[in-house]
């Protein structure tokens, strides 16, 4: 069963961890929790290795810096993502996978809720599903 | 009518029948007599094609390739009956690091010491937009498409866009050429599998996972093969290299024939630099 997590009570300002290559998300992230977070977009990137969503967050009058990670760049946009989906000041909601080290403003984005309010698929695999694929 | 008139006609027309038949059977063994034709066209990993049901759990924890020893032993832990209660995830943690110590305990020092030193905060292919090298480009997720070049083989990956040419004529491989990204590749089909020797590649990692690394020296191997239901394309690859490790590595990985799936054109976004 997931277990669901607010982000409400980090305070502090947390250097954001470097992350990018085809890694396995297992390396960073602990794929058995999920988070959402709410924010304001500051920058936007459809670029390779993975997409980032740059994003600040009000936690009770404090901004935190958060880094969404997706899929890869081509196979997103393979799905039809095209760059335009959100733009900074665009508010967004974010589905994912905490860190491993849980002082750091990361996830690992499954789900982005775009400001009209539609959730999109923004990974590359639906790891979830493939848990059940076991060799017969 | 006329039956002195049509029997020249149906003996004709048996003749052209008979040609078309001829012309498509030679053409057939022509076919299977290159031995090139069955690697030819688009393959895709499990990003692009994971609604197929080929694909189990292991395959997607090998999405950019893994050392063939996590592959079966993760396999294993799947198929056994015992494990049916533990979560997919938790048996591929205890895979990878059976595998990472298998790992580690094959570095020579001095590949101990590069896999120390390499932290995803000091490579550059992990900060900023710059092609992958050679291991982790031919392992990589995004699909490719194998076309020939005249008598060679010309690879094209979606990642990065990166194009690599497999030499088919039976070339030496360079002693003096200047190393590079992927670097010089020669080829040769023997008993149906593809056999890509690779020399003078510039020093990179094997994995973002594990963090070693290769030294100059190394030797790749790559040994593709093709089977059926569903069609799919399967590579052995094998690394040596005296300086960083004391024994063969070897690396797995699988994609499928995907003739409809076009490559998406590879571009940087991303500024140098910025995390």
């Amino acid at each position: 069963m997931r277990a669901k997590y607010w982000i409400f009570l980090t305070t502090g300002l947390v250097p954001l961890a470097h992350v990018a290559a085809h890694h396995s998300p297992a390396m960073l992230y602990d794929l058995t929790k999920e988070i959402t977070v709410t924010g304001v977009v500051t920058e936007f990137q459809l670029g390779n290795p993975h997409m980032r969503i740059y994003f600040d967050v009000d936690n009770n009058g404090t901004t935190e810096k958060w880094l969404a990670e997706g899929g890869s760049r081509t196979q997103l946009m393979r799905v039809g993502w095209t760059e335009d989906e959100v733009k900074p000041g665009d508010k967004v909601t974010v589905r994912g996978h905490p860190p491993r080290d849980a002082s750091q403003h990361l996830i690992h984005m499954e789900y982005l809720t775009l400001p009209d309010g539609t959730e999109q698929f923004a990974e590359d695999i639906r790891y979830e599903q493939f848990q059940r694929r076991r060799p017969q | 009518m006329n039956h002195a008139r049509s029997l020249p006609r149906i003996g004709r027309l048996r003749q052209a029948v008979l040609g078309v038949l001829l012309a498509s059977c030679f053409g057939a063994s022509a076919q299977r007599a290159d031995p090139l034709a069955p690697f030819l066209g688009t393959w895709s990993g499990v990003f692009t094609t994971q609604e197929h049901d080929y694909w189990t759990f292991a395959d997607i924890q090998c999405f950019v390739g893994c050392p063939q020893d996590f592959y079966d032993r993760l396999s294993a832990l799947l198929a056994d009956p015992k494990n049916d209660s533990t979560p997919a995830f938790a048996l591929s943690g205890e895979a990878n690091a059976a595998s990472l110590a298998a790992l580690d305990a094959m570095l020579t020092p001095l590949g101990k010491q590069v896999r120390a030193a390499n932290k995803p905060e000091n490579d550059p292919k992990f900060l900023n937009c710059q092609p992958y090298g050679f291991v982790r480009e031919v392992t990589n997720p995004l699909p490719m498409r194998i076309s020939r070049d005249g008598e060679h083989l010309l690879v094209r990956y979606e990642e990065w866009s990166l194009l690599r040419p497999i030499y088919m004529d039976g070339r030496a491989q360079p002693t003096h050429s200047t190393p590079s990204l992927l670097g010089h590749s020669v080829g040769r089909v023997e008993n149906g599998a593809l056999i890509v020797e690779t020399t003078r590649v510039t020093p990179d990692l094997i994995s973002d996972s594990s963090q070693a690394g290769h030294s100059g020296e190394l030797t790749a191997v790559e040994r593709y093969t093709v089977h059926d239901n569903p069609r799919r394309l399967e590579v052995t690859l094998t690394l040596t290299d005296p300086v960083t490790f004391t024994k063969p590595l070897v690396v797995t990985k699988t994609w499928l024939y995907t003739p409809d799936v076009e490559l998406v054109q590879d571009t940087c976004s991303q500024q140098p630099g910025k995390p």
